[in-house]
């Protein structure tokens, strides 16, 4: 390949330019954990700006520029993700500041990291820190322990947070630049939403210098099947709320039935009128909250909530006997109409957001398939049978449960 | 700095409404702020809160189902001095600002709805109390504003939460949802026709629900005691906190968002990752993770507070406190102050992307007379003697207090 990878779309009312680079490399708890320390390392300093200090100045100087850097999983797939938002040149007119200014620093930030022992104890201890204090959050820890479950035939795939600590503690500045060597190397893309597409190709013909930008960025299958659990797990801390986590395997997980899926669980936990927040919320008055994810890339299907102690038996009730309901057939169609109308309306919204943008565009280059499919004639097209065939194909799971 | 097209309006009965252009944007928002909140004066802990999940409930059912029946989410929010309704959709502007009326001016409280509300509401404080920022948050707003409503978690206690009563509530609203005391706001893609046909119903609608009254405040500040607590907690959280008030905090050049905008400099050039303070505690392994810095002002108080993680919380604690009584004056500060004058520009550009966000700031805004465009031509145009001179002055006589958590069983 002579060209790197590259795609920008055209920016038409954000007063941003967004720019995004994805490094993609297997899924697996070493890269994992390394992913997350790299990119916490490139967060401080990096090899341009050798302190957090310098390098917190430099963004700052370029009009409060925003950097971020963060390890992604899409089903077996991990992305290393880098983001620079910058403020469009038009809305300042300062002569020292262009696009090509900004590209060069966000392309060294990315690229040229910083290999110190002195860093890397504090992008650990920054890990550590973070992790600590998340698992003190019941919620978090739910989804932790829930997931550790899920994956207990795949433990490659488990953990979805930062990796296994004990890689973390272990790594040294050498390892972590071996692991560099590495990554410059493995296919990367750079995606970008700016006013000025021109501007933006022009000012990284210079600053890439990474080979992977010349790989080819192919799309894949990332999706990881379900292994039949069909599994009760629970833990007691003596919480003010119980977290209650149901998940269920999805055993086709086409574009269609994720679609058919993402559907079913709108129509559950969508807004104030569906049906759960209705029946568990409204009715019941067991929870605050309640939500529902498709994860279409782990042929998950999750209902969460957090719980009145003294109702979550019949709160767990509720959730179960409604999806055993629509996969009866038994569905309101009225809710179900509405429910596709919000969703359409949602999907003309989300162009309102600039990050989507640049995950459509990445959705694009990773999934095999994924341009061609037009979710919202699918989503016009979708019948209360399709719904009813969506929640029959998925089968009970796990059962997770914090007290 | 390029900046949205804004059109407003004060009516007769003091109701007043402004409409944001945003050329482009598929979605529109829509929402009524009140000047209310969950600090202003109420006989019952958490009211405003109540009175906000509860308006939502009408002679016909949630309101909430006949916005959604027309693709449009509509939610609400409670702050110490405001309360805001509002809705996002495409289309259906005037079915939609009808519904946004209707939700906020016609009250349905009933014995069996407000029952069936508090403990939905007790749910969603044990959801917060369960996360031990809370718990340290909770410690520093009684240490600031001692046995105040400014002291308690916006929607309430248990105890009061199950005490509120339809008559309750229908006080508190007849008190406080008066013309004077409303602000609307639309923000999205309108031509010139849509905007005049918005402000006739707006005007319209406003004379129908509102009674034409001005609001009246109540400013009374009370303070708590400022110390150092330990505040026990079930697991090993090394969640921090520090707290300061404020008593001299005011006006500059005429903004209370530019003096709350001086104070947060001056905090970040102190304490941010960029300050020669952090390198030093962080050498010494002492503070990991940046510090989440806020300045807010409030009619119960102006204060700022300061939330981090350390394994050693007292050390850190000192060592804010240390930083924090020396004077402005350097080399750095002076260049930070450059640079934080840029960073707030680009801020304010930022903002116009999120409709929501900006429609927030702005109906604020509006409601305290300020206006957030001026306001960063008066801030590019300080010199930094200037802010030091300012910055002095608003935090002269603060008090600081802190609070941190340590594990003891059987608490919570």
């Amino acid at each position: 390949m002579d060209k790197p990878n590259l795609v920008i779309s055209r920016n038409d009312k954000f007063s941003t330019a967004l720019l995004g680079i994805y490094v993609s490399l297997p899924l697996t708890p070493h890269n994992l954990a390394y992913a997350n320390l790299l990119t916490r390392c490139q967060l401080l300093a990096t090899e341009r700006f050798p302190s957090i200090q310098q390098q917190q100045t430099k963004l700052a100087q370029m009009y409060g520029m925003q950097f971020e850097a963060n390890p992604m999983v899409f089903g077996n797939k991990l992305l290393i993700g880098y983001w620079c938002s910058m403020v469009e040149p038009i809305e300042f007119l300062d002569p020292d500041y262009s696009y090509k200014k900004c590209l060069a620093i966000f392309a060294s930030l990315v690229q040229q990291p910083l290999f110190n022992q002195q860093l890397l104890d504090l992008a650990k201890r920054q890990l550590l820190s973070e992790w600590h204090e998340a698992m003190q959050e019941p919620a978090n820890l739910a989804y932790k322990n829930f997931f550790d479950h899920w994956y207990q035939k795949r433990p490659e795939y488990a953990y979805s947070f930062i990796g296994p600590i004990d890689q973390i503690k272990k790594a040294t500045s050498a390892d972590l630049q071996r692991f560099v060597e590495n990554v410059a190397s493995l296919p990367t893309i750079f995606l970008a939403n700016s006013q000025s597409p021109a501007a933006i190709k022009k000012g990284l013909e210079d600053a890439i210098i990474w080979p992977g930008f010349y790989k080819p960025f192919k799309p894949e299958d990332v999706v990881i099947k379900a292994d039949p659990l069909d599994i009760a797990f629970g833990d007691d801390q003596g919480n003010m709320q119980v977290q209650l986590l149901l998940g269920y395997g999805m055993t086709d997980t086409g574009f269609d039935q994720q679609l058919a899926l993402k559907v079913l669980s709108e129509y559950l936990t969508g807004d104030q009128s569906s049906k759960l927040f209705i029946k568990v919320r409204e009715e019941l008055g067991a929870a605050y909250a309640i939500d529902s994810t498709a994860y279409g890339n782990n042929s998950l299907f999750l209902i969460n909530a957090g719980l009145d102690p003294k109702l979550a038996g019949q709160a767990e009730e509720i959730i179960r006997n409604e999806i055993a309901a629509v996969a009866k057939g038994e569905i309101d169609e009225a809710l179900l109409a509405q429910t596709k109308r919000r969703m359409l309306n949602s999907e003309l919204i989300l162009q309102d957001r600039q990050e989507w943008s640049l995950q459509q565009l990445l959705r694009n280059q990773l999934l095999a398939g994924y341009g061609d499919f037009d979710r919202t004639q699918a989503l016009k097209k979708l019948t209360k049978t399709k719904l009813q065939q969506a929640a029959s194909s998925i089968f009970f799971n796990e059962r997770y449960v914090l007290k | 700095m390029i900046v949205p097209k804004i059109h407003r309006r004060t009516f007769p009965s003091g109701f007043s409404a402004e409409i944001v252009l945003r050329p482009g944007f598929e979605q529109q928002f829509f929402g009524i702020m009140v000047d209310f909140g969950a600090s202003d004066p109420q006989a019952l802990a958490g009211s405003a809160h109540f009175l906000e999940h509860k308006l939502f409930a009408k002679k016909t059912g949630d309101i909430s189902h006949r916005f959604e029946a027309l693709g449009a989410d509509t939610n609400a929010f409670t702050a110490s001095n405001e309360t805001m309704f509002y809705a996002t959709g495409i289309g259906h502007a005037p079915k939609i600002i009808d519904l946004l009326f209707e939700l906020v001016g016609e009250p349905y409280f009933t014995d069996s709805n407000v029952a069936k509300e508090a403990p939905i509401i007790a749910q969603e404080l044990a959801m917060y109390q369960d996360d031990p920022q809370w718990w340290v948050g909770d410690s520093l707003k009684q240490q600031l504003f001692g046995q105040g409503l400014a002291a308690m978690d916006a929607l309430g206690t248990k105890r009061t939460i199950m005490q509120i009563t339809p008559a309750s509530l229908k006080q508190v609203y007849e008190e406080n949802y008066l013309a004077g005391k409303l602000h609307f706001i639309a923000v999205g893609d309108f031509s010139a026709n849509q905007v005049k046909t918005i402000f006739r119903q707006v005007h319209k609608l406003s004379d129908q629900y509102f009674a034409p009254k001005p609001g009246s405040y109540d400013h009374t500040q009370t303070t708590g005691q400022l110390g150092d607590e330990r505040v026990p907690y079930p697991t090993r959280s090394n969640c921090l906190g520090l707290a300061g008030i404020l008593p001299n905090f005011k006006k500059v050049l005429g903004s209370l968002d530019l003096a709350q905008i001086l104070v947060e400099i001056m905090l970040e050039s102190k304490l941010s990752v960029m300050s020669p303070w952090f390198e030093e505690v962080s050498q010494a392994g002492l503070l990991d993770n940046d510090l989440q810095i806020s300045v807010d002002y409030s009619r119960q108080g102006s204060y700022f507070t300061i939330l981090g993680l350390s394994s050693q919380p007292e050390t850190v604690i000192h060592k804010i406190k240390e930083v924090l009584a020396e004077p402005l004056m350097g080399e750095f500060d002076q260049q930070f102050f450059a640079l934080q004058k840029k960073n707030w520009l680009a801020r304010t550009a930022r903002g116009y992307n999120d409709l929501s966000f900006l429609a927030i700031e702005l109906a604020e805004a509006s409601l305290d007379g300020e206006n957030p465009y001026d306001l960063m031509e008066k801030l590019s145009q300080l010199s930094f003697a200037d802010y030091v001179t300012f910055v002095q002055d608003l935090t002269h006589d603060w008090q600081i207090g802190s609070a941190y958590l340590v594990k003891s069983k059987g608490v919570k």
